[in-house]
């Protein structure tokens, strides 16, 4: 099974030594940066679906109710 | 014999349990219900890992201590093993997360029946108006009467973190919420799991002969590891402070938790305040604050686990990015990332998308695939959720923590002939014969086989 794993090794750690930016406005600012990277990101790949694909997407993924 | 006898310092324990969505379809593109997909995940388990079947036909119990089965809804569920570290728990639902990716893929290359199959870590269905949840269990020592007023005022603030995002049904434009499921929550304390579900669930069965189990159903299926470690860590060291009467309600004490959590639940900027007792009116930052607060005064206490001072320190680093607003904590948390998504989108198109078109777009961030937003986003690491010291999800697919009892259960996993035994929790025992493996005590690494006097299963 190991060779099938789909999970890279990640760099980016949230609890990483690094200061988190809660205390220095440079953090912030690379933080803010991340959130901007990430919408242009989706912007560039996530496609809207039409109505009508929409619409057989929700038809099509209906679950039972769980706990 | 136990190795470990029971010990009050060592008391943190828990586990997680997590239900996915799953839709199939034939070869020729119809839909197949999705018990019969669940049931197919399942089977496909029993040949791919070792294994001992459970009570319940449709449970398997695992090498690394926990379990994969199909529940209610015909949602395939999987259970990690007791854990007594937060950081364990993310890998081990991390495992199963790779589990049932790994299974779904087996399915639609072997299955004669089985083309397509979507799996999705989601938690509510637009479409049918249902829910299905993540839920988590703990060993504490308080009295179950006691314990709503101290843990409630906990579980409604932390969807802050905890929350998964998503869509407000019946509001139009669709309205953003932190935790879409929390709006299947009417009151404050309820013993049901699938209807008039209670922010408290009061079922609290026995645990280890010596403690109890606090079962909540409130949390929601979660991408962030960061959010999965804060959720378990934070609730856990609550309770070793409820246990031990240390934690002041004083500005806690909500005066209608399920209106709070409805507010919290709609509020991204966490502005809104509800009222407590004593008159005063607190925000969820502020609720969450003040129990960090007594939490952190007790972290390097004798009676807590090695881990709290860390846990302390992102718990604090989390609240004082939540300060600043949804961007700063988007790429590490479910809710803020689907949020700055979603506010653009619906900004940019004036809110006049039609809501199926958010909502389809809302299930594609859970899909686990190539094409699931959440996974692309991870694979281009530009999410920031993950924790150091926690990797390696093959390994604890195969092998149990080594610290619980799941070790105990996983060995005999390995060792034992499943037509020959099954298991539950508490021990596993012969089909045919009346011995019985006990695995009652959560601390014991190790078992001890026991003549029991009920009658083996087939007899019975």
């Amino acid at each position: 099974m190991e060779e099938r794993t789909r999970f890279a090794r990640r760099e980016v750690y949230f609890d990483s030594e690094q200061d988190l930016g809660v205390s220095h406005n440079a953090g912030l600012e690379q933080i803010r940066a991340q959130a901007s990277e990430i919408e242009q990101v989706l912007e560039k790949i996530v496609k809207v679906p039409t109505e009508e694909q929409a619409r057989k997407e929700l038809l099509d993924s209906q679950q039972e109710s769980g706990q | 014999m136990s190795t470990k006898s029971f010990d009050r310092s060592h008391a943190c324990l828990f586990g997680l349990e997590t239900e996915y969505a799953v839709n199939g379809y034939s070869k020729k593109g119809d839909s197949i219900d999705s018990e019969e997909v669940s049931l197919a995940l399942l089977e496909h388990a029993v040949t791919l890992l070792p294994h001992l079947r459970g009570l319940e036909s449709r449970r398997l119990f695992l090498s690394n201590g926990g379990s994969f089965y199909v529940d209610i809804g015909g949602h395939p569920e999987f259970c990690t093993p007791e854990c007594t570290d937060p950081k364990e728990v993310v890998r081990y639902a991390w495992a199963g997360d790779l589990l049932l990716i790994t299974l779904a893929e087996d399915v639609c290359r072997y299955s004669r029946k089985i083309g397509q199959l979507r799996l999705y870590k989601h938690n509510v269905d637009y479409a049918s108006k249902t829910t299905w949840g993540c839920h988590e269990s703990y060993l504490h020592f308080v009295d179950p009467e006691k314990l709503p007023r101290y843990i409630i005022p906990h579980l409604v603030s932390r969807i802050l973190y905890t929350g998964a995002g998503g869509f407000l049904l019946g509001t139009y434009p669709p309205k953003f919420t932190l935790s879409p499921r929390s709006w299947f929550f009417k009151s404050p304390v309820s013993d049901s799991t699938t209807n008039h579900r209670g922010i408290f669930n009061t079922r609290s069965e026995p645990l280890g002969g010596f403690g109890r189990r606090m079962h909540v159903i409130l949390g929601e299926s979660l991408h962030s590891h960061v959010a999965t470690y804060l959720k378990i860590g934070s609730t856990a060291l609550i309770l070793l402070l409820v246990e031990r009467e240390l934690l002041s309600l004083e500005s806690l004490d909500l005066l209608d938790p399920v209106v709070a959590l409805h507010a919290f639940a709609s509020d991204p900027f966490s502005k809104s305040k509800v009222p407590c007792s004593g008159g005063k009116f607190q925000t969820a930052l502020e609720i969450q604050a003040r129990y960090l607060d007594q939490v952190q005064r007790y972290a390097e206490a004798d009676f807590m686990p090695r881990w709290a001072p860390e846990l302390c320190r992102t718990w604090r680093n989390m609240l004082e990015l939540l300060k600043e607003g949804p961007e700063a904590v988007a790429g590490c948390l479910d809710w803020a990332t689907r949020y700055v998504f979603f506010s653009k989108l619906q900004s940019k198109t004036r809110n006049s998308i039609r809501p199926e078109r958010l909502f389809s777009l809302d299930l594609k961030f859970s899909k686990l695939s190539e094409d699931g937003i959440f996974f692309h986003l991870d694979r281009r690491c530009l999410l920031n959720h993950r924790l150091k010291g926690v990797n390696h999800p093959e390994d604890a697919l195969k092998t149990p923590p080594s610290d619980t009892r799941a070790k105990a259960r996983g060995e005999m996993v390995k060792k034992l002939d499943e037509c020959r035994y099954y298991c539950d929790w508490e021990y596993i025992a012969e089909a045919k014969g009346r011995r019985r493996y006990n695995l009652s005590d959560p601390f014991a690494t190790s078992g001890e086989w026991r003549e029991n006097r009920a009658l083996p299963r087939e007899l019975a």
